[in-house]
């Protein structure tokens, strides 16, 4: 009886449904990929132990921990998911998706652990997670939280990247004009001024936070800490990087950028289209507008903006028109031709 | 490497007890004044030098203690 059951409930779903939830049919006929959901890439103890004895029960004993931080039990039976399912769910662990939707938000240490963190990326994948994670869009919608200039988590590959930024601030009453914030610069945006006191050069500040990090008076402090806001990356067959739109939003309006961003996506993007591609047909202004309602005119970037060092270096479209192009080996520069 | 030969001598000092690190520009200078006061001692001066800087640490009051 419980097996004919379980038959029922499993007749043979079509791979879209199957993927949609989470459910990733694998080569082997029959076998399925189970994808778990691991926002900002952390599990607990007690998950990843039950993870690890759902794929000895049910696969082969064997995880895969996907390029978006999930962890997918391999080799699962077809009959089998709806029992794979329930057995992590007791211990509250999900299921991911794949498909046309918001995906599970990835997201580096942050701030809460990691010393080099500026904002707390976990929280916020978290959160995010939990507040849009499923929603249907044209394409697959890959969001990141990366908690400063070292960019961990590729914000710039993603379709909506969050990026932390400082913006430091000098209390000159606590300077001991020792240099080492110039000293740490690693972008040309301090010097020493007349006064023995550091200046910075606003055009080439890539707000990294180095200065602040290697003071050792409280002189360099933040003044401003927030995200900057990437759209239209993705990586796959056709790669395009993200265009940089908005710098130090504040947490409490990421929300609401995201938001928008979907809004915006789903009125414009056809089926089947990246949002990137989407910009790049109906033009980024009017992706620009509707962000212009969210964040304002103070966080929005301009074209003068790009046009700054600080921009340039961290924005490399188009770089690919500036590649020099490959010239001839030389002769007797050539190998042998014998292979390894 | 700085910042574990650091720690090690501090950790082996007496509170109060002072002790001046020299360091080459580079990796060093971004890691070690943070660390040092990361655990708790005192920077009390950086001074710029040819190549590098010489800080002077105060080392804290033990915790365990």
């Amino acid at each position: 009886m419980q097996a004919e059951r379980t038959k029922e409930k499993t007749a043979p779903k079509r791979a879209e449904d199957l993927k949609a939830g989470g459910f990733i049919p694998q080569r082997q006929k029959g076998k399925i990929t189970v994808r778990c959901k691991a926002p900002g890439g952390r599990v607990t103890s007690e998950r990843l132990e039950r993870i690890a004895a759902v794929a000895r029960k049910y696969g082969q004993g064997i995880v895969h921990l996907s390029v978006r931080m999930s962890p997918e039990i391999l080799y699962v039976n077809l009959e089998d998911l709806d029992a794979v399912v329930a057995e992590l769910a007791e211990v509250g662990q999900e299921i991911a998706s794949c498909g046309k939707r918001f995906r599970v938000t990835t997201g580096c240490g942050g701030c809460e652990y990691n010393p080099n963190g500026w904002t707390d990326t976990q929280r916020l994948a978290q959160a995010a997670t939990e507040r849009f994670f499923g929603q249907d869009t044209p394409h697959k919608f890959k969001t990141c939280f990366t908690g400063c200039a070292i960019d961990c988590m590729r914000a710039r590959e993603m379709d909506l990247g969050f990026q932390g930024m400082v913006e430091p601030a000098l209390l000159a009453e606590n300077c001991t004009g020792c240099t080492l914030c110039v000293k740490a610069c690693q972008d040309d945006a301090l010097r020493m001024g007349d006064d023995e006191l550091p200046v910075r050069d606003l055009d080439n500040c890539i707000s990294c936070g180095d200065c602040v990090k290697v003071c050792a008076f409280d002189a360099m402090v933040p003044a401003r800490i927030g995200h900057a806001v990437y759209v239209g990356g993705k990586h796959g067959k056709h790669p395009h990087v993200a265009y940089p739109v908005a710098q130090f939003v504040p947490d409490e309006l990421v929300f609401d950028v995201m938001r928008v961003t979907i809004a915006w996506y789903r009125e414009h993007g056809k089926k089947g289209e990246r949002i990137g591609d989407t910009i790049d047909r109906v033009g980024i202004e009017s992706y620009r507008r509707a962000l212009r309602n969210v964040v304002g005119d103070e966080l929005l970037l301009t074209d003068a903006d790009l046009k700054k060092p600080r921009w340039r270096s961290i924005f490399y479209r188009g770089l690919a028109a500036a590649f020099p192009a490959y010239g001839d080996v030389e002769e007797g520069e050539q190998g042998n031709g014998t292979r390894a | 490497m700085n910042w574990v030969k650091t720690k090690l001598v501090l950790e082996g000092m007496e509170p109060g007890e002072r002790l001046e690190v020299l360091l080459d520009d580079g990796e060093a200078i971004q890691g070690v004044p943070r660390s040092v006061r990361a655990e708790g001692h005192r920077v009390l001066q950086v001074t710029p030098l040819e190549g590098g800087f010489r800080l002077l640490v105060e080392r804290a009051a033990s915790e365990h203690e």
